[in-house]
């Protein structure tokens, strides 16, 4: 029994292999409609795949907000409002709003992270100070110029948040960031610019000295950093000589009168925005409801904005999702007219076939037998031209990389680091792939199930 | 004809199908070319250029400038240079407050400016009147204008001349964004402001969403630059337009010019991290050239549209195929009566660029619906080109064209394997 239904379906499928041949070409066509649909809609997707997933994950190592919880004072959220899809020119101001504003400061910064179970790090909205090098070790800098040095004043976790590794030394600590000391990390490129005749571990220790108007500091080297992150590699790029380096955040000695006395205490400055990251992203919520309640028991409730960066992360992609529901319809629409093909042409076979139809049905041959067949084609044709389709996608994939690329309008390493993330990943394969045979299989039903349905006696008489 | 809508009718369900096929295709073409065409229309007419002027150094990317010129540099440069077609001095402070009726409201902007303005940007007046010489010669600043959106979302009414409005410190917005690091925030909010009657109403240059865009910083407010506005730093920024057929000789002649003028001033001897600053003049961005930029992300969209007509045209070819499959016998019997083979290929081509066409008149009205509701979050930007009623002709005529090109393409090659038959051949059924 299980060997005649096998002699049975091979039967079937020789008969399905020399009908498809006598119309090698109407399927070839078929084919190839199915390919181009397939191999568009792929990178389509994985053009979305890249800016939902790739280009996100690589911003959000730039975006404090989408990474860790965030506190800072209430204000209106100008950027929505002002340039969203439904810009205004004016938004009115609350009364919350009008109160005096609170600031989050060190000694917040501080509490929260030895007291709210949950944060692994603290960091703040850094900011930013822009010298001269003057000196290095006391002595006027070797090689021609003075090289501009840019300052971002930093907490020392931050350099665990960016991801940041010393190639010497280590981050100065928060004893350091406490005493106001004038302590320096600088980035392994500056290093090599200020002391050119030393290794990073020689570099330790040495100190350097910048101006800025009438207000200057000599700074001790505590760490050197190995190259860091996408914003900063822009920055060092733009061919401008300069020095890039981190000190603690809230110690401006370039302020402090001679000999320290009288300097601002360290605890209560205030900044902008204050970042807590979590120990995993599992722990959010619960480290949320601990930052509010801390700001909310110290200076009462509503007095400070803090934002989820999950919820961040959510509104950003949100921005996006318009365009990729735009990118998949056009790119799918090609494969929903090869689709149609299939529909078309395997309902006008089966109006050709119906005498063989009904001559299978008077020898034997079920309707399910019948509609399978029909419908195993229309599969076959999917899947021939599904798995053509993603070698189409991986070209197209590259001609629009390149063009993608040359549309920046210079060929650096950083652009192309970032375009190396545009590929055709397994999942978009596999989508295409899917999507391909689905649609094959759907429009090739109804041309199945009109054969199967014929009544043989009726088919038999048709000339 | 009347063959052509029999042969339409008897096929109707694979003739449909083909049409469907064509439509969605050409829907996707058109969608885009809707935005494609009216910016390279708009690429024809003549435009004038905008130059920004700044004084400083500038290295790579990295730029410092220095705050020298004046609205009097302004006029200057009205009066003395051929190339000048109009100038203006003016500043910008983005996201400012102010209060009407006891309400704080946070605006998109505000500019300080000068007589000049309005010639550089193309500023028109929905009501009321620019400032007078008069206005622009006092202390400080007692009138101004509004943009109508500003005044339709702050007084409920574009009725707005003689209204007042209280115009909030800069330090005030700042708090309010939760900038106010060292400001003291009690006295900022608790200050008097500055009470400023509106003299006019005005709108936007066509086709931008805000006054200033791309590269000014918006600006709902206009503040006359008056010398309390200006402030002793001078710290503004002045912008040129060139006169038609003078963009080449521009940026040369106001550098000489305004290197003289200002070479008294101490800023322009006070060295700038160790270098020299000197006057700039650069091109500035013009909305023209942000459409065109813009058009650069409509290649992609447009390379998908052509895939999908592609497809349309291997649709047709199919369709074709079968039509012809069926009409052997009677092509057969044209032949023995003495058609000749560019007949017969000229039927069929013209038959299958009949189907298309109609299918790519189905696909111009289904393409409002996808550019609205599909691909809106793509299309829409703030250089949106404003769509007039030729553009939508030229579309809709390109589409139903590129439809009937591609139906004709398609049958070209069926149509002539049909025609090399022997009329003896094409008799005999299921010959194709």
């Amino acid at each position: 029994m299980a060997r005649s239904r096998l002699v049975m379906w091979l039967g079937v499928f020789r008969l399905s292999a020399r009908q498809l041949q006598q119309r090698w070409l109407e399927n070839t066509l078929i084919v190839v409609g199915i390919a181009l649909g397939v191999g568009v809609l792929t990178t389509g997707q994985a053009l979305v795949s890249f800016q939902t997933a790739g280009l996100v994950a690589l911003v959000a190592q730039e975006i404090p907000d989408w990474r860790a919880v965030s506190v800072r004072p209430v204000r209106i959220d100008v950027s929505s409002q002002f340039f969203g899809q439904e810009s205004l020119p004016a938004v009115p101001v609350s009364e919350q709003v009008l109160g005096e504003p609170v600031q989050p400061t060190l000694e917040d910064l501080l509490a929260v992270r030895e007291e709210v179970p949950g944060v692994a790090l603290a960091t703040v909205e850094y900011g930013a100070r822009s010298a001269t090098v003057v000196a290095v070790e006391g002595a006027p800098l070797p090689g021609p110029g003075q090289p501009a040095l840019h300052l971002q004043t930093v907490t020392p976790d931050e350099f665990a948040f960016r991801g940041l590794r010393f190639s010497a030394g280590g981050p100065f600590t928060w004893d350091d960031l406490l005493a106001g000391r004038a302590v320096l990390v600088l980035e392994e490129s500056g290093a090599r610019r200020l002391f050119p005749h030393l290794t990073p571990e020689e570099v330790i220790g040495r100190t350097v000295t910048e101006a800025s108007g009438t207000t200057g500091t000599r700074w001790q080297v505590v760490g050197v950093t190995e190259p860091g992150g996408l914003l900063t590699r822009v920055m060092l790029s733009q061919g401008v000589d300069m020095v890039l380096g981190y000190v603690p955040a809230a110690s401006q000695p370039w302020l402090a009168p001679e000999g320290g006395g009288g300097a601002p205490d360290p605890r209560s400055t205030t900044f902008n925005t204050v970042y807590f990251a979590p120990e995993n992203e599992a722990l959010i919520p619960q480290l949320v409801a601990g930052v509010e309640a801390y700001f909310n028991q110290k200076y009462g409730p509503g007095s400070v904005d803090v934002r989820n960066p999950q919820a961040q992360r959510e509104e950003a992609l949100a921005w996006l999702r318009p365009a990729v529901l735009g990118i998949l319809v056009l790119a799918g629409l090609g494969l929903l007219i090869a689709a149609i093909n299939i529909l078309n042409l395997f309902t006008a076979r089966v109006l050709r076939r119906q005498r063989i139809i009904g001559t299978s049905m008077a020898l034997g041959a079920t309707r399910a037998l019948i509609f399978f067949q029909t419908a195993g084609e229309a599969l076959f044709l999917g899947l021939v031209g599904s798995l053509l389709g993603l070698a189409v996608a991986t070209g197209l994939i590259d001609i629009l990389r390149a063009v993608l690329i040359q549309q920046q309008g210079d060929g650096s390493e950083i652009v192309a680091e970032i375009y190396a993330l545009f590929r055709l990943g397994f999942d978009d394969g596999l989508l295409g792939l899917a999507a391909g045979m689905l649609v094959s299989l759907i429009f090739g039903i109804y041309p199945a199930l009109l054969g199967s349905r014929q009544d043989p006696v009726e088919a038999l008489r048709v000339e | 004809m009347s063959a052509f809508w029999i042969r339409l009718r008897r096929n109707w369900f694979r003739n449909v199908l083909a049409m469907g096929q064509v439509a969605l295709a050409i829907a996707a073409v058109t969608a885009v070319l809707a935005d494609v065409v009216p910016v390279l229309r708009a690429r024809s007419a003549d435009e004038q250029s905008a130059f920004t002027v700044r004084f400083g150094v500038r290295e790579g990317f990295a730029a410092s400038w220095v705050s020298i010129f004046t609205p009097e540099d302004a006029a200057w440069l009205r009066e003395e240079a051929r190339s000048v077609a109009a100038a203006t001095w003016y500043r910008t402070e983005f996201a400012s407050a102010i209060q009407v009726d006891g309400q704080r409201y946070l605006v998109r902007g505000h500019g300080v400016v000068d007589a000049g303005f309005p010639d550089v940007v193309g500023l028109t007046l929905a009501a009321g009147s620019f400032f007078t010489p008069a206005d622009l010669q006092g202390d400080v600043p007692r009138v101004g204008l509004v943009s109508q959106q500003l005044a339709r979302v702050v007084f409920g009414t574009t009725d707005v001349i003689g209204r007042t409005i209280n115009v909030r410190p800069a330090e005030e917005a700042r708090v309010l964004q939760g900038f106010g690091t060292g400001v003291d925030a009690v006295a900022v909010l608790a200050s008097p402001g500055l009470d400023v009657e509106i003299i006019g109403v005005f709108n936007p240059p066509p086709g931008v969403p805000y006054l200033g865009f791309p590269s000014m910083g918006p600006m709902e407010i206009l503040l006359p630059a008056t010398s309390e506005a200006v402030g002793p730093q001078n710290e503004g920024e002045l912008m040129v337009v060139a006169e038609l057929g003078m963009e080449q000789a521009l940026p040369e002649e106001v550098r000489t010019l305004l290197a003289a003028r200002i070479a008294g001033r101490p800023e322009a001897t006070r060295p700038i991290e160790g270098r020299m600053p000197e006057i700039v003049v650069d091109r500035d961005v013009s909305l023209q050239s942000l459409r065109e930029a813009r058009l650069q992300g409509s290649l992609l969209l447009g390379a998908m549209g052509v895939a999908a007509l592609a497809v349309s045209g291997i649709a047709m070819f199919t369709t074709t195929l079968a039509n012809l499959a069926q009409r052997t016998r009677y092509i057969g019997l044209s032949r023995a009566l003495g058609a000749t083979r560019l007949r017969v290929v000229w039927e069929a081509v013209a038959e299958s660029a009949l189907i298309a066409g109609l299918g790519g008149a189905g696909g111009i009205l289904l393409a409002y619906p996808l550019r609205r509701w599909v691909l809106a979050g793509l299309m829409q930007g703030l250089a949106s080109t404003p769509v007039k009623a030729v553009d939508v002709v030229i579309v809709a005529v390109a589409g139903v064209f590129f439809a009937m090109a591609v139906g004709a393409v398609a049958a070209v090659y069926p149509a002539w394997m049909v025609a090399r038959l022997t009329p003896a051949e094409a008799w005999r059924e299921g010959r194709l």
